[in-house]
């Protein structure tokens, strides 16, 4: 077990790799540079001292290389936007609060997304499927430019409820995870629906009722853990995305997290920070679909390995 | 008990429905499909035909600033005192256009990679598959915006080369249509090479390829041609996916640009018209409403077709 987990995360670090190689040709393959937007536009010479001091007049390949050995000790470079921080730092600064945000909005989509799921497995084809059904379709159309503006309106600005922006104690916390979570919600009551529906028509449900399991044991300890399967896969990717911040709910409520500095170092050409930020999307969404796997096979013992 | 077996056997012994007749039969009998289907159309119809019915000149500018819905504006107007239903019903237009001309980008792609990787097998696939999930691995936003900004100048210069002002004047357009197609292909590929894959190992192509069949002719009629249900099925459901894409670039000011207006850019607009004197819900119900509208019909729609055209992946 411990062998197979070390030559997962092994075959791991080949991917990060291309995938940083790629970002890092990407980003200085589009045209513009990290110096457009300074504030006083830059004379030729200063620029090009600018571009030495950064080694940016350096071949494409050697200021890789030049990443990679950084990257090997920690070092993700300097930020040529924010030019007295180095790339860690500033992903540093702006992850706690992506990270609390994105947690509690994947905790509320499961919240309300699971027994919205179970209820239409449970009830297959009636009143309470459909209704459920609808409910979890309609979350999956409302983008968070929509649900966020419009929760801000109603909420904040009219009720006065909650706060409009910011973030600081639980309070501010309550719009902008609802208007991130109202997706993930509406995606999680799907999944567990899908997952219930083929866990309730196995053989082994038909063998417990057929011996008298009570209908809630059945639907607890034999159908849940195989209907949840298809939650658990997809939060691998579900939760990487929510960890690395929305740029719409940051954005509308003013937080400063990892979603406004990924628009933002793409806008700028901030080409390390982008690479940087692509880095610890990339990972982060490797080691969740990696624990999502081991989740799989904790549960399903079907699929161990050995 | 004999009746049922009848009525079995009558229900299995329908030879003269072809695929595709069986396809629409289950497609007809799909309540939420028809629904999604029904209000698709119709809404696509009256985005379409809205300059029959609101003739009123979508950038109009008026002294009628944030008018409130009445029945001179049915939706009100918004902070240059313009018309909202007419600039919804433009920007709808827009987004549709790029939805579904997008989608049929990401087609292109999406169905030449994946029938390329699955055909060729080995490690041709193995190099092809692996680009997918390179692909897959990068946080779409970054992606988004490298692409847009590397092909802008190219689209532009294309466009008015060929189509003068006019070409000028659709090349941000056709560069979110460019764009976002060029993004949008990876889960087609996967799809398209699974199929192939398991195609390719059917006796009729071995019987085929033993009769001296080129490899064009093996992926494209007997391979490519029975994947067709599903390719269609998934090409439905790209719709949505991109129209959603585009308005998200559009809300960040990066798709559509001013004063042409998207969906995406008319909620921009309103969610920046928010603040504490006043309130103009009616700014973001309206493009809101019509998107939120769109996406559930498309969605509906693009399911049941799935449902109806590829049965073994049935969901309901």
């Amino acid at each position: 077990m411990i062998r197979h987990l070390i030559l997962r995360l092994w075959a791991l670090l080949p991917v990060l790799f291309l995938v940083s190689l790629l970002a890092f040709v990407l980003v200085r393959w589009a045209p513009g540079g990290p110096f457009d937007r300074d504030r006083a536009q830059a004379s030729p010479e200063l620029e090009r001292a600018l571009r030495e001091r950064y080694h940016l007049d350096e071949p494409v390949w050697r200021q890789f290389g030049r990443f990679v050995a950084g990257a090997l000790q920690g070092d993700l470079g300097p930020s040529l936007r924010y030019r007295s921080h180095r790339v860690q730092e500033i992903i540093i600064q702006g992850m706690p609060v992506s990270a609390v945000l994105g947690i509690l909005a994947f905790l509320a989509a499961i919240a309300v997304g699971l027994p919205l799921g179970l209820v239409g497995a449970i009830q297959r084809g009636g009143f309470w499927d459909w209704g459920s059904s609808l409910v979890a379709f309609l979350a999956l159309c409302i983008p968070a430019f929509v649900a966020g503006p419009l929760l801000i309106l109603m909420f904040a600005v009219r009720w006065e409820l909650f706060p409009v922006a910011l973030w600081g104690g639980p309070e501010h916390w309550v719009l902008p995870v609802a208007t991130l979570g109202i997706f993930y919600g509406g995606r999680v009551a799907r999944l567990v629906r899908e997952g219930m529906t083929d866990a309730l028509q196995a053989a082994c449900i038909r063998t417990a009722r057929a011996k008298g399991v009570s209908e809630m044991n059945i639907l607890l300890r034999h159908a849940l853990p195989m209907g949840v399967l298809p939650l658990i896969t997809y939060s691998g990717p579900l939760l990487a995305d929510l960890l690395t911040g929305s740029f719409v709910v940051e954005s509308l409520f003013q937080l400063p997290g990892l979603g406004t500095l990924t628009v933002n170092s793409a806008l700028n050409r901030d080409y390390p920070l982008i690479v940087g930020l692509v880095l610890v999307y990339a990972a982060l969404l490797l080691l969740l679909n990696l624990l999502a796997d081991l989740a799989h096979a904790w549960i399903d013992p079907r699929i161990r390995h050995d | 008990m004999t009746r049922q077996v009848i009525s079995t056997l009558s229900a299995d012994a329908r030879p003269r429905l072809t695929p595709f007749r069986r396809a629409t039969h289950r497609f007809l009998g799909n309540r939420a499909g028809m629904i999604g289907a029904v209000l698709a159309l119709g809404l696509g119809a009256l985005i379409f035909s809205s300059p029959i019915w609101w003739p009123t000149d979508p950038n109009q500018l008026s002294e009628a600033q944030f008018a409130a819905p009445s029945a001179q504006h049915w939706l009100g107007t918004d902070a240059n005192g313009r018309d909202v239903l007419a600039r919804v019903c433009a920007g709808a237009r827009v987004s549709l256009w790029v939805g579904f001309a997008g989608a049929l980008v990401s087609l292109g792609i999406g169905v030449t990679w994946g029938a390329v990787a699955g055909y060729a097998g080995g490690r041709v696939d193995a190099v092809m598959m692996r680009c997918v999930d390179v692909l897959y691995s990068l946080p779409s936003v970054i992606f988004f915006i490298v692409v847009l900004t590397a092909l802008a100048d190219g689209v532009k210069a294309w466009a008015s080369g060929w189509f003068g002002a006019v070409g000028e004047s659709m090349a941000p357009v056709a560069l979110l249509v460019l764009g976002l197609g060029s993004i949008s292909w990876l889960t087609m590929s996967r799809i398209v090479r699974a199929q192939v894959r398991s195609l390719r190992a059917q006796p009729f192509v071995e019987a085929s390829r033993s009769l001296g069949a080129g490899h064009g002719r093996l992926l494209i009629r007997h391979v490519l041609r029975n994947t067709t249900g599903v390719i269609v099925a998934y090409w439905t459901l790209t719709i949505p996916t991109i129209l959603l894409a585009e308005s998200f670039l559009s809300y960040l000011g990066l798709g559509i640009q001013p004063p042409r207006a998207s969906l995406g850019s008319l909620l921009a607009d309103g969610a920046g018209q928010i603040n504490a004197v006043r309130s103009y819900a009616w700014l973001l119900l309206g493009p809101g409403g019509v998107l939120v509208t769109l996406l559930l019909a498309l969605g509906f729609a693009g399911d049941a077709l799935r449902d109806a055209l590829v049965p073994q992946d049935r969901r309901s």
